[in-house]
């Protein structure tokens, strides 16, 4: 029963239950007697026990026993007070640390595990190294038979039929459920052989993976597996036959030589193919719960050390995005939280998630009522260093403003202290959202507090390009990197210092031609006009020799030693079988001009 | 008994265990990588599969190999261009130890002379050093 394979769903199952928990004690909090809380809160501490009891776990079984007495109790009176909630995010948290380590590799959490558990059995697995040097193999036998007096002995190593046989071991390994003390068991082991020495091996390890497997259960979405409803399965399995029919239809046409057939048997295998598409990019999806569920743990925890009284409101975390989304978000979620509750809200305060699903985007707004970004320190700070110009403090727009507070290291001791301090891993926040395809935007139409709103691709499979040709090379540039194109006469360049300027109505933009970037710098030959690919953010522009194409690909992601090569992203294969890189502007303008950004961020 | 895949780069013989090969391409259409280092000639397309090809002559110390045949390996997923291709053989006399490279873990005899056999690990483990390194374009190679 206790096989790889039940121990995954057991894992997989357990987890969705305690994230369905953390959501159901958030809706408590805000509503300490919705019957539906209670009735979703019981049922899923039910099943864990059950699923825990049939797996073998009993202590785990034990703890979610207790806590669905509690919960009945609870569920009697109708309503949840403040102190029982706190009990129970308690209990949450033992279980969520039982799971980590029966994910470990332990058979069951260790002692240390039970508080907040009122009537937990006392017994606990302990795994035992015993040594008895010099003994007789009857004693080693004997040893075996008063542990299994002790408790129940699940595992012995090795096992008792090779020491009848003579085969001694230098070590016992024993794996013991016991409620008796490990003093104890030594004494009762001693009386068999005066030189046995015993340890237990299973609390060391039990503190060595924990801190581990925390991460695990924290970001669940880290795991590689999916869960899939077996109705989409079956999707598949009707796609996989239509997709043979119709290649037998295509087949057919094709030795008849039917024109107007094989046009049709193309379309028809390009619908299918559309949909397979669909329904196999729909299977990585996950809810964004999935990783906002460990949120209310950390703000809970964060307002334990700091005394603030803050909550957490997540808004339509239901919405699914790719798993790969989601493992890229986990980070910079918890650094916005963790701004918002360290620098964002004073004392008392709210911190709202929404999410929301606008066609092929999600729109996810972190935001606070706390005392807001304070833009008077900010533009001081800039002018400072440097990368503004005088200038009243209320004429900066909010897209300068996170220009400001995502450049790395821009947010320093003194600038911390000064200001709110949103500039800790702000640069991280925004290369993450860049990278999957992203925005990020502050959005300054509020009084108090600050929020950020994160646009987000659905997925990062499928990406739109631009076909570009460089220095006899077509690349293909991610359009989300491309503010516009343009087509310029050559009038317009200007040479500043070593680089190269544009003129585009009032701006001035500084122009990287790609053919030179790529190690080709023979490539690129002016002529009467020249293909500009505008840089979003107004960092600068590519020269180009032409734009072949747009078209949306499959990316593959690199391996090595490509993805050592800095300013490729990934590859795709293109209908006609060519290899195609897509590149990333801004790490190969960081390659080659390390000094490209300098100065040119307000 | 072991039988390996002999191939010819440059002027040596060299020997890959079976196990580490996944096929082998006859001049396959060669696509450019940007900013590629100057021991990685291009990628091909394998099945539908974006694989690196690695100048194999230079990684020999050769000047410019440009081998037109390529032994896909299984792990790391990589190709390896090679002079020609000479099929399997069987080992005669085996060795331990290559003489000068690190990457040739025996030396053994077939039918067409010495041959060095290749660790694909001990292989990867040098690319992974020295290929994308700053000074990869100055070397003659990567024979470290």
């Amino acid at each position: 029963m206790n096989s790889k394979e039940y121990l995954h769903i057991f894992l997989d199952e357990t987890r969705e239950h305690l994230s369905g928990m953390q959501h159901w004690l958030g809706v408590l909090t805000e509503n300490p007697e919705d019957r539906q809380g209670f009735d979703a809160l019981f049922r899923s501490v039910h099943s864990i026990k059950g699923m825990a009891a049939s797996m073998g776990f009993r202590h785990l079984a034990s703890m979610a026993h207790a806590m669905e007495d509690g919960l009945d109790r609870l569920r009697r009176t109708g309503r949840m007070p403040a102190e029982a909630l706190e009990r129970l995010y308690t209990g949450i948290d033992v279980l969520e640390k039982g799971i980590s380590a029966i994910a470990a590799g332990r058979p069951d959490p260790p002692e240390d595990l039970d508080d907040g558990v009122d009537d937990a059995s006392p017994e606990r697995s302990r795994h035992l190294r015993i040594t008895m040097q010099g003994a007789e193999p009857s004693r080693w036998l004997l040893l075996v038979n008063e542990l299994m007096r002790l408790g129940t002995l699940q595992k012995c190593r090795p096992d008792p039929e090779k020491i009848a046989e003579g085969i001694l071991p230098e070590v016992l390994e024993a794996e013991l459920v016991s409620s008796i003390a490990l003093q104890e068991i030594t004494d009762r082991c001693r009386g068999i052989f005066e030189g046995t020495a015993v340890e237990d091996v299973a609390s060391e390890e039990a503190v060595a993976t924990s801190s581990a497997q925390d991460l695990s259960v924290r970001h669940g979405v880290g795991q590689s597996t999916v869960r899939i409803p077996t109705s989409l399965l079956d999707r598949f399995v009707g796609l996989t036959g239509e997709l043979l029919t119709a290649r037998h239809r295509l087949q057919e046409s094709l030795q008849k030589r039917q024109e107007d057939d094989i046009e049709a048997s193309c379309r028809h295998l390009d619908r299918l193919l559309g949909d397979l598409r669909y329904q196999v990019l729909d299977a990585r999806m996950v809810p964004l719960e999935a990783v906002t569920a460990t949120l209310p743990g950390l703000v809970r925890e964060m307002c334990r050390k700091t005394g603030k009284k803050i909550r957490l409101k997540l808004v339509g975390t239901e919405v699914r995005l790719d798993r790969a989304i989601l493992e890229a978000l986990s980070e910079p979620l918890v650094h916005m939280v963790r701004n918002a509750v360290d620098h964002g809200i004073e004392e008392r305060g709210t911190i709202t998630i929404t999410a929301r699903r606008d066609r092929d985007r999600v729109t996810l707004d972190v935001e606070d009522d706390g005392r807001g970004l304070d833009r008077e320190h900010l533009v001081e700070r800039a002018r400072q260093e440097g990368l503004c110009t005088a200038g009243p403090s209320d004429a900066i727009t909010d897209a300068e403003i996170l220009n400001l507070i995502c450049r790395p290291g821009f947010s320093t001791a003194s600038c911390l202290t000064e200001t709110s301090g949103r500039g800790i891993g702000m640069d991280v926040v925004r290369h993450t959202v860049d990278k999957l395809g992203g925005t990020l935007q502050i959005l300054g139409d509020r009084e108090r507090g600050t929020r950020f709103r994160f646009i987000l691709p659905l997925t990062v499979s499928i990406v739109p390009v631009l076909l570009v040709k460089a220095g006899g090379q077509v690349v293909a540039v991610p359009t989300m990197w491309i503010e516009q194109t343009h087509d310029l006469p050559d009038a317009h360049w200007e040479a500043v210092g070593t680089g190269q300027t544009v003129r585009l109505g009032a701006r001035e933009l500084p122009v990287y031609v790609l053919s030179e970037l790529l190690g080709c710098p023979d490539g690129f030959r002016r002529k009467s006009s020249t293909i500009l690919c505008e840089l979003r953010g107004g960092h600068g522009a590519l020269a180009v020799d032409a734009v072949s194409g747009h078209q949306d690909v499959f990316v593959k992601p690199l391996s090595f030693p490509l993805n050592g090569i800095q300013g490729l992203s990934g590859a795709t294969i293109l209908g006609d079988g060519r290899i195609i890189f897509l590149l990333d502007p801004f790490s190969l303008l960081l390659n080659r001009k390390p000094r490209a950004f300098k100065g040119d961020v307000l | 008994m072991s039988r390996f895949l002999l191939v010819t780069s440059g002027r040596s013989l060299f020997g890959l265990d079976l196990k580490a090969v996944c096929e082998v391409i006859k001049e396959p259409l060669l696509h450019d990588v940007p900013l590629a280092p100057p021991g990685l000639m291009g990628v091909v397309n394998v099945h539908d599969m974006v694989v690196p090809v690695i100048d194999f002559a230079r990684l020999c110390g050769a000047a410019d190999g440009a081998g037109r045949q390529m032994v896909v390996l299984e792990s790391p997923r990589l190709a390896l261009a090679v002079t020609a291709v000479h099929g399997l053989c069987s080992p005669s006399f085996r060795m331990p130890g290559g003489l000068i490279r690190p990457w040739v873990c025996e030396t053994f005899i077939c039918n067409r002379g010495v041959a060095g056999l290749i660790d694909v690990t001990v292989l990867q483990q040098t690319l992974q050093q020295h290929l994308l390194s700053p000074d990869a374009a100055s070397m003659h190679g990567f024979d470290g």
